[in-house]
């Protein structure tokens, strides 16, 4: 028996509402500094607005800092740092992912016992504080590119511990086998066989490696291991902390931008869940009828969490 | 055999996948009797409906999966007016699960729950349905495990520490464990390999021999059937097209699929025949030609196939739905569309 | 009669074959220490800048260094003539055998043991209560979740959990500080007990650390159960449509028994052997929760650690905070290797 509304895709909310959140803050990263220097007549990177601690009222919609800045204007600023911050961190995240788990999970013998070993090992070492110790030797040089790079180097093994089962059950796949019995190069194995069929996962890797990224900056510059020169959604929550936004009671201070983190991985979360959803019928309201097939590891999500 | 009180009176079965108006029936209309110690085999490719009415008689199917019509009578003693499954109470359903009505899955790596020992699977239910003891059911799962000739030091094995044979074996002993009077079996051979097929079938006849079980047996392999059933059922897309005694299906299949399916399977035994296979592929379910839902691929088909759905002859011995059998004026066939 | 089941006494290959797996983890866990050892004794020496120039430095801005002291703080992090990295290696893992992690700066001159042992039970007790709470509640409201996937329950739950997971926890750590701190005074804002009761086995403490423990605790569980949650939901979901809970309903066995003995049971096994990845971000996002609340423990010495460039005591904790994670793991493992009988098998 095998029934599938395959004809049916319904179009699914939780894609369209995550796919909405993620291509609006798109857009306040790339034009919105561009729009606050314009309406405030002042670089981006430094603003004076108003007095120190000002509320939200109709002039500063989200009020300013002790120093007076505008918290909106930072807020837009910050959403670029903490973006490129993320799509660098989360680009370099993932292409070790792919890299060591595809090739750890392909190779057979010592080479990919050892390598295996190598991610299990990193696996097991919690990633925050590494990179906090990393982060702390640099001292703030390097700008963001450092901080995304140090992001980026310390934040695969989840990812490629998931490509590495992947690519595990991919090899013993009859497709993936009879191209080694036809003698083709295990390079071309794996960029014609094995890849296309990690790619759906590569993407949810790469979304969520984003995401880590953005909250790892966040967390980073929070623990004061940042540099709090730039401008983030990371250094304004270190500032309001260390300026005792708290004790003064600013909530307008340090609730928005980590109101912005949590907006960008939820709209990676429903993305993922929705994608999820559509390929694993079982998975979504009122599920199917039996497939026989194994279960498929829920890859994603294991990653996710 | 066909004197035997009758065990289980299915009458106009129905499942539907969904509701509404983009509900595809699975199953349509689907009636037949199981008589006590019988082995009724259903026979059909996938899609055909055997496997959701196999789900559908013991009410396990799921959503979107709902039983639209029919009715599905169990006849404990050969008196009582019998116990309507589909209109049972929850708790009443649990009693009569396993105790009275077993089934057998496909694959039975994939029934056996894989991180719990053998014999923990069958202790869990016997305990569920008689009275007894942890140390006595444990010894009554080494029993079963050796009627299928299973080494009784196996009980404290896991699925995965079995051989492919052995699980399917221990899936039937499992299904013996309350000495049920109905076992369903989807396909219970379609796992292993021809040899561990003939001996599972041939051990099946000595416990149904032993037992006195009926049997409700799917498979997509009829010529299996013709060795194993007494009678067998033909489906084609939700429905029974041909239902005769397993000498009759096999001498002389009257609806042109099952012609077509006992030609396309090897004999187990006998003079080989030249295989054939069916023209076509199952029809899609959502959108089912008009008149008899086999047309599109039958050899035989007349113009009045497209028009008209030929209806089983109800109560023959050996009857296809097929208009060649029955001259379109009778009553048993109706116009539809 | 599943726990009936494992407490039958195992046969003797069968113990065997799990004491071989068990041999192999701790192996593993052993490497995996040595890893982190080396990486804490390398990134110094990697990273560009001399960090034991500056320590020196601000060590003599403090008092008077010993050559003693320079020498521990050479074999800490290298340096100009410290000599080849192979011995500077020896001498570190001796030091390490030793318990010696050189002197902390930011709380000058005490030995980092000492400054790192004065948080370490206040995270550990305040982590671990904290996880075990989250992970039950999470796991049984995804399970839940997932037994009856979009009814109201679950989308409910769901789609707030991919919300929460997403919340960094020191953002919620700050949000509750200023509710129910700030805002309403039902709970201290900061520290880990009172400033004016003495730390000891009295009722006074127990309860004073209990009153500032909720805060973070409740940050921690609040934002880690989603992640259980989402994990379980997931897998039940696909779990109650196994052919082996269809079998056991088919069993007749009461709902109770098909979930402990047949979904439940199978549906967490991946939550435990994804543990280790879990563990991890829990850790970190708890350390950060600690530094709002001010809580005493290991997040507010590595804040403090880092504002002072105290690269020693920086080196220490994550020394111990990875060394605790690994032994964490090695506990669900051995779980793990328990609940599923399947990772017994040798490969």
């Amino acid at each position: 028996m095998r029934l599938r509304r395959k004809l049916r895709r319904p179009r699914n909310r939780k894609v369209a509402v995550g796919l909405v959140i993620l291509v609006a803050l798109v857009v306040i990263a790339i034009v919105g500094p561009v729009l606050v220097s314009a309406l405030l007549g002042q670089s981006a990177e430094r603003l004076h607005a108003g007095g120190p601690l000002e509320p939200p009222s109709g002039r500063h919609w989200l009020g300013t800092t002790t120093a007076g800045e505008d918290v909106l204007a930072q807020l837009v600023t910050g959403t670029r740092t903490s973006l490129l911050v993320g799509l660098t961190g989360g680009a370099i995240s993932t292409t070790l992912a792919v890299l060591l788990g595809v090739i750890s999970g392909y190779s057979t013998g010592k080479a990919g016992a050892l390598l295996t070993a190598f991610v299990n090992i990193f696996l097991v070492i919690p990633g925050l504080p590494l990179l906090i110790i990393i982060a702390s030797y640099t001292q703030g040089r390097g700008g963001w590119i450092m901080v995304a790079l140090i992001i980026g180097l310390t934040s695969w093994p989840g990812g490629a511990r998931v490509k590495r089962a992947q690519t595990l059950s991919l090899r013993n796949r009859d497709f993936v086998q009879a191209a080694r019995y036809a003698g083709e190069s295990k390079v071309r194995i794996v960029l014609l066989e094995v890849a296309p069929h990690l790619a759906p996962l590569i993407a949810s890797t790469f979304l969520f490696a984003v995401v880590g990224s953005i909250a790892a900056e966040a967390g980073l510059n929070f623990i004061g291991a940042g540099n709090p020169n730039t401008v983030s959604w990371g250094t304004m929550l270190f500032w309001a902390q260390s300026q005792g936004a708290l004790l003064s009671g600013a909530w307008w201070w340090f609730a928005p931008p980590g109101l912005c983190i949590a907006l960008i991985g939820t709209a990676a979360g429903l993305i993922n869940f929705g994608v999820d959803e559509l390929s694993d019928p079982r998975l979504r309201a009122r599920g199917q009828k039996t497939s026989r097939k194994a279960g498929r590891a829920t890859a994603a999500i294991a990653e996710a969490s | 055999m066909k004197d035997s009180p009758v065990l289980l009176d299915v009458a106009g079965l129905t499942v539907e996948y969904g509701s509404g108006p983009g509900a595809v029936r699975a199953v349509d209309d689907v009636s037949f009797r199981l008589r006590r110690g019988e082995i009724l085999g259903v026979a059909g490719e996938s899609g055909s409906g055997k496997s959701t009415l196999m789900t559908a008689l013991t009410r396990l199917q799921r959503p979107p999966a709902r039983i639209a019509g029919g009715a599905v009578t169990y006849h404990p003693g050969s008196s009582d007016p019998g116990i309507d499954l589909l209109a049972a109470s929850p708790a009443r359903l649990r009693e009569l699960r396993w105790d009275s009505l077993a089934v057998v899955f496909q694959s039975a790596m994939a029934a056996l729950n894989p991180v719990m020992r053998l014999g923990a699977q069958f202790v869990d239910v016997i305990r569920a349905h008689r009275q007894v003891g942890r140390k006595e059911a444990w010894a009554r799962a080494e029993e079963l495990l050796e009627l299928v000739g299973i080494p009784a030091n196996r009980v404290r094995s896991y699925p995965h520490e079995l051989s492919g044979g052995m699980r399917q074996r221990a899936t039937i002993a499992l299904a013996l464990a309350c000495e049920p009077e109905i076992i369903v079996m989807d396909e219970p051979t379609t796992a292993v390999d021809v040899v561990m097929q003939r001996q599972i079938v041939r051990r099946l006849m000595r416990l149904r021999q032993q037992f006195g079980f009926a049997i409700v047996f799917v498979t997509h392999d009829l010529s299996l059937l013709v060795e194993l059933a007494d009678r067998i059922m033909v489906m084609y897309a939700g429905r029974i097209v041909e239902l005769g005694t397993a000498a009759d299906l096999y001498h002389d299949p009257r609806h042109p699929y099952s012609q077509g399916l006992r030609d396309s399977f090897p004999p187990l035994h006998g003079p080989l025949r030249e295989l054939r296979g069916i023209p076509g592929s199952p029809p899609d379910l959502r959108a089912l030609p008009p008149g008899c839902a086999f047309q599109p691929r039958c050899p035989k088909r007349q113009p009045e196939c497209t028009t008209t759905r030929p209806e089983l002859p109800p109560a023959a011995e050996h009857g296809a739905a097929c208009l060649l059998q029955q001259p379109a004026d009778l009553p048993g066939s109706k116009a539809v569309r | 009669m599943a726990a009936q089941a494992t407490a039958l006494p195992l046969s003797g290959p069968l113990r065997a074959l799990a004491g071989s797996v068990l041999v192999k983890r701790i192996a593993f866990y052993l490497v995996a220490g040595w890893a982190a050892i080396t990486l804490n004794f390398l990134l110094p020496r990697l990273m560009p800048g001399d960090p034991a120039s500056a320590i020196l430095l601000k060590m003599t801005e403090l008092g008077p260094v010993s050559p003693q002291r320079e020498a521990v703080v050479h074999r800490l992090f290298g340096g100009a003539n410290s000599g080849p990295l192979w011995d500077q290696y020896v001498s570190y893992l001796g030091g390490l055998f030793r318990g010696d992690f050189g002197l902390s700066i930011a709380f000058y001159p005490t030995p980092v043991t000492d400054v790192v042992s004065s948080g370490f039970w206040w995270t550990v007790v305040l982590v671990g209560t904290a996880t075990v709470i989250s992970f039950v509640i999470g796991t049984v409201l995804g399970a839940i979740a997932g037994w009856r996937p979009g009814r109201r329950f679950d989308s409910i739950a769901s789609p707030l959990s991919i919300f929460v997971h997403s919340v960094p926890y020191f953002w919620i750590a700050l949000i509750l500080a200023f509710v129910f701190a700030f805002q309403w005074g039902w709970l201290p804002l900061a520290g880990g007990a009172g400033r004016n009761v003495e730390p000891g086995f009295t009722a006074e403490f127990i309860g004073s650390a209990l009153e500032h423990a909720i805060l973070p605790a409740a940050t921690i569980v609040l934002t880690s159960i989603s992640g259980w949650l989402i994990h379980m939901r997931n897998m039940t979901a696909s779990v109650i449509n196994e052919d082996y809970v269809l079998l056991a309903w088919a069993k007749g066995l009461h709902t109770a028994r098909v979930v402990s003995g047949y979904a439940a049971r199978n549906a967490i096994l991946p939550s435990i052997s994804g543990f280790a990845v879990s563990i991890g971000m829990v850790v970190g996002g708890s350390l950060l929760t600690e530094l709002v609340f001010n809580y005493p423990g290991l997040g507010s010495l590595l804040n403090q650690a880092i504002l002072n460039l105290d690269y020693p005591l920086m080196q220490g904790l994550f020394l111990v905070i990875s060394l605790t994670v690994l032994v964490i793991n090695f506990i669900a493992d051995s779980i793990y290797v328990l609940l599923d009988p399947r990772t017994r098998e040798v490969s």
